[in-house]
């Protein structure tokens, strides 16, 4: 089976831990306890084109992505950028922090998703769509599970691939 | 309408009543007289009084936890946790001061042990060890191995970038290797972020008497778990084990990890440390 690293990165508040624990734990907490550091969750998944064992580093959110230690990006294979569709603010510096991100690991695959989508109507999440630089890869919820699996499935389908 | 001519006038009904106020109230009035001047005279006072306290403390005294303790103990408990910040600044000092002492105590101990093993090297001017001055382990060295003997317990070869584990070996089979491996490339990659250390690699990660010492490699870093005390010259033995290991049985590409890989190096890992003395 093989091994690859999973970077969860974004605003703080944005839900990275609760996708983190959804995830591996199946589990959601309604209470924000803010991550320090990095936290590390190991999930195996099997995917059409083989298994994978995905390494997941839920990094603690900054603001703007070149706060982050660059050390924590090297030897990714895959970055989801997380957002809140109900705080701009967190999706404000998409354009910039992408093109960040991408400069560091050239190779890495990165998705955009939107978390927290219980809170936002069809139309708004429209809106969203056509108002952001970018598209977005996927909305999630980590609250109700939605999109969750499929997000990383998805993801280690394309890595495995 | 007039009085009749036998009843008393009311002058004469005062005198009357006067008459028999005396003749009932004069004992009375007496044994109050007595009681004013026994309370207003001290010394009176005191003898009546003086026995009866005599005789309630006496009993406190004997019955003073059954009748009071409990609330006693309410009252102090209550007040205890009210004020555990006040007695630990209290305490702090007095206790600073005894660890102070108990650790110089210690280290005099350790000292005069360290001396009597000095004393006891036989024949320090033989030529076995003339040689050993020179060229083998030095006196602090013996004495320090010979005090807590450094014990391995668990080896992680790590992807450096990734933090993807390699390879691993443990006394104690441990479930979360994958997760320790990556949890330790976090903490390499954020204390060297951290103090801006350039090419410098973190080494050393010990708490208490659990270290674990990293060695780092241009693709891969070994972290070992070990307790007790590492000299110099058993460190370079590892060293060297570790890296005449990793030329032996770590291909030279490392890019993708799977668990043909990991397993074929765990095994690896487990036939060369599972017995390695490092003091040899």
């Amino acid at each position: 089976m093989l091994s690859k690293k999973v970077i969860l990165t974004g605003s703080f508040g944005v839900g990275k831990t609760s996708l983190f624990e959804r995830f591996i734990n199946n589990k959601f907490e309604d209470k924000y306890l803010t991550t320090i550091g990095v936290k590390v969750g190991k999930k195996s998944v099997s995917t059409e084109k083989g298994d994978l064992s995905m390494m997941i580093w839920d990094i603690a959110g900054e603001v703007a992505q070149n706060k982050v230690p660059t050390s924590y990006f090297l030897g990714t294979s895959g970055i989801i950028y997380v957002f809140d569709v109900s705080r701009p603010s967190t999706y404000g510096n998409l354009a910039q922090d992408l093109e960040y991100l991408k400069s560091i690991n050239k190779l890495t695959t990165i998705k955009i998703v939107g978390n927290k989508k219980d809170l936002a109507t069809e139309a708004e999440l429209n809106a969203l769509v056509e108002e952001l630089p970018l598209p977005i890869d996927l909305f999630t919820s980590a609250k109700t599970g939605e999109n969750v699996e499929k997000l990383f499935l998805d993801f280690a389908t394309e890595m495995v691939g | 309408m007039n009085r009749p001519a036998s009843s008393p006038s009311s002058q004469e009904e005062a005198q009357l009543m006067e008459q028999l106020r005396q003749i009932l109230l004069s004992e009375d009035r007496e044994a109050l007289a007595a009681i004013r001047e026994i309370l207003e005279d001290e010394a009176q006072l005191s003898e009546k009084v003086s026995p009866i306290i005599r005789q309630h403390l006496a009993f406190l005294k004997e019955n003073f936890r059954e009748e009071y303790g409990l609330i006693i103990e309410e009252i102090v408990s209550k007040k205890l946790s009210e004020s555990q910040d006040e007695i630990v600044n209290m305490i702090f000092p007095k206790l600073n001061t005894i660890i102070k002492k108990f650790i110089t105590a210690q280290f005099q101990i350790l000292k005069e042990g360290i001396d009597s093993q000095i004393k006891t090297v036989q024949n320090r001017f033989s030529p076995k060890n003339i040689f050993n001055r020179f060229f083998g382990p030095s006196d602090s060295d013996i004495v320090l191995s010979q005090l807590d003997n450094p014990e391995i317990h668990e080896i992680y070869l790590v992807q450096r970038d990734s933090g993807l584990l390699l390879g691993s070996f443990a006394k104690e089979k441990n479930p979360d290797q994958d997760v320790i491996a990556g949890m330790l490339t976090a903490i390499k990659s954020f204390a060297e972020d951290a103090f801006n250390r350039g090419k410098e690699d973190l080494e050393m990660i010990q708490y208490e008497n659990y270290k674990i010492f990293l060695h780092n490699l241009p693709s891969y870093y070994f972290a070992v778990a070990m307790t007790g005390s590492i000299s110099a010259s058993e460190k370079d033995n590892l060293s060297n084990k570790l890296i005449t290991f990793a030329g032996e049985n770590i291909p030279f590409d490392t890019t993708n990890v799977d668990s043909t890989l990991t397993d074929r190096i765990s095994a690896a890992l487990s036939t060369h440390f599972g017995h390695f003395n490092i003091q040899q």
